[in-house]
């Protein structure tokens, strides 16, 4: 999915939790909405932010899909300078994570191996647990090394090439068992579980 | 180009639906709170599709439905005769609780709000489980094409894939426009 589709997503929730005490602060002052009032301040700058990061990330798509990959890189970039409370929002470390695996995808497809890989271990720093998007990055990680392997095999370096294939085939293979586990996680997340009446799942 | 393995468009509806979701039953929600004076609503157990037969909400298994509110005295009290099988006497009704508009609309909004929490529950789930299935997929493969040398971890990669779609299959069916939660399916 690409991220200013699940930004999208993430972005409905919080404006609607922000409109629906917007209203409650009009009507009566009385909900549990009050009790949040404190935090405002906060939810408008990570709102800000994810809505920011949706637009840079649909820039990215933009100039992707005009073979235009240092425009997207620029855009992808935009969103790691962007001034952030701290600690970091777990919003807003998914949204980084997520943008560094892409930037990573897009420099290796450049060539710029060490500059992929210094993106995936960045990413690593706001996906520590075991989520979708550490799995991601380990994924991303993969065929940035597979890539590499090849470039090196090609210049003919054999001994870099298989290095780069065995951390290529590490990586991904942290990647099958991270999501593995992920996978695990949600469904026990799920109410008594059965199967969707419909068969089908979002 | 660059998207075309690790970034496939397989998930695109997840969002949207789990957007959706989240969307509406805030907004029925505060349509709830907001309508003091209207009737109160049905609660989702009592809510019945045009043909009669429950509606059962989208991911919601039936075993997780919230319990309906007492619609009828239990069969003790039943006008037809009481547990202890003396027919023809006059029955006794049990008072009904005291159940005046406040909190008959709190306890349908109590129950909306419990049935909103489950549906998003599932569809949340469900779509994150899809989601890394398709990673894992993704992965699988590449560790299967790197690693000729030592085929058993390609074997372990597959034998996790296919555990692992057959866990997405049974909670949640298939990943609508995702990857395969059939179990013997190749790796594509």
């Amino acid at each position: 999915m690409r991220p200013s589709r699940w930004l999208a997503a993430a972005i409905v929730p919080a404006l609607l939790a922000l409109s629906a005490c917007a209203k409650d602060d009009r009507a009566a002052r009385s909900s549990a909405c009050a009790e949040t009032s404190a935090a405002p301040v906060v939810d408008a700058a990570l709102l800000a932010f994810l809505s920011k990061a949706r637009a840079l990330h649909h820039e990215a798509d933009l100039a992707e899909a005009e073979s235009d990959p240092g425009r997207a890189i620029t855009a992808l970039e935009r969103i790691l300078t962007t001034p952030l409370a701290k600690p970091t929002p777990p919003e807003a470390d998914e949204v980084l994570a997520d943008t560094l695996a892409r930037l990573a995808e897009l420099r290796a497809a450049r060539a710029d191996f060490d500059l992929a890989v210094k993106d995936v271990t960045r990413g690593l720093e706001h996906a520590g647990a075991p989520t979708y998007f550490r799995g991601h990055l380990y994924e991303v990680l993969g065929l940035v090394e597979e890539k590499r392997a090849a470039a090196l095999a090609k210049a003919g370096d054999a001994p870099g090439a298989k290095e780069a294939r065995k951390r290529a085939l590490d990586a991904s293979e942290s990647a099958v068992k991270i999501q593995d586990e992920v996978i695990k996680r949600a469904l026990e997340k799920q109410p008594a579980a059965g199967p969707a009446p419909s068969g089908k799942t979002p | 180009m660059i998207s075309q393995g690790p970034r496939p468009a397989e998930l695109r509806g997840a969002g949207r639906v789990l957007g959706l979701a989240i969307t509406v039953a805030a907004s029925v929600s505060a349509c709830a709170m907001q309508a003091k004076d209207a009737p109160p609503p049905q609660s989702p157990a009592q809510m019945q599709a045009p043909g009669g037969a429950q509606q059962q909400g989208y991911g919601q298994p039936a075993s997780t439905a919230p319990p309906p509110p007492p619609a009828a005295p239990p069969a003790a009290e039943s006008p037809s005769g009481g547990a202890d099988g003396k027919k023809g006497m006059a029955p006794t009704y049990a008072e009904p609780p005291p159940e005046p508009a406040g909190p008959t609309l709190a306890r349908a909004s109590t129950d909306f709000d419990e049935a909103a929490r489950r549906l998003e529950l599932s569809l949340t789930s469900c779509g994150e489980a899809c989601r890394a299935l398709a990673s894992m997929e993704r992965a699988a493969k590449q560790v299967c094409s790197l690693a000729a040398d030592d085929r058993a971890r390609c074997t372990d990669a597959e034998a996790r894939l296919r555990k692992a779609r057959g866990r997405v299959r049974a909670a949640c069916g298939t990943c609508d426009g995702g990857p395969t939660t059939d179990p013997e399916a190749p790796l594509r």
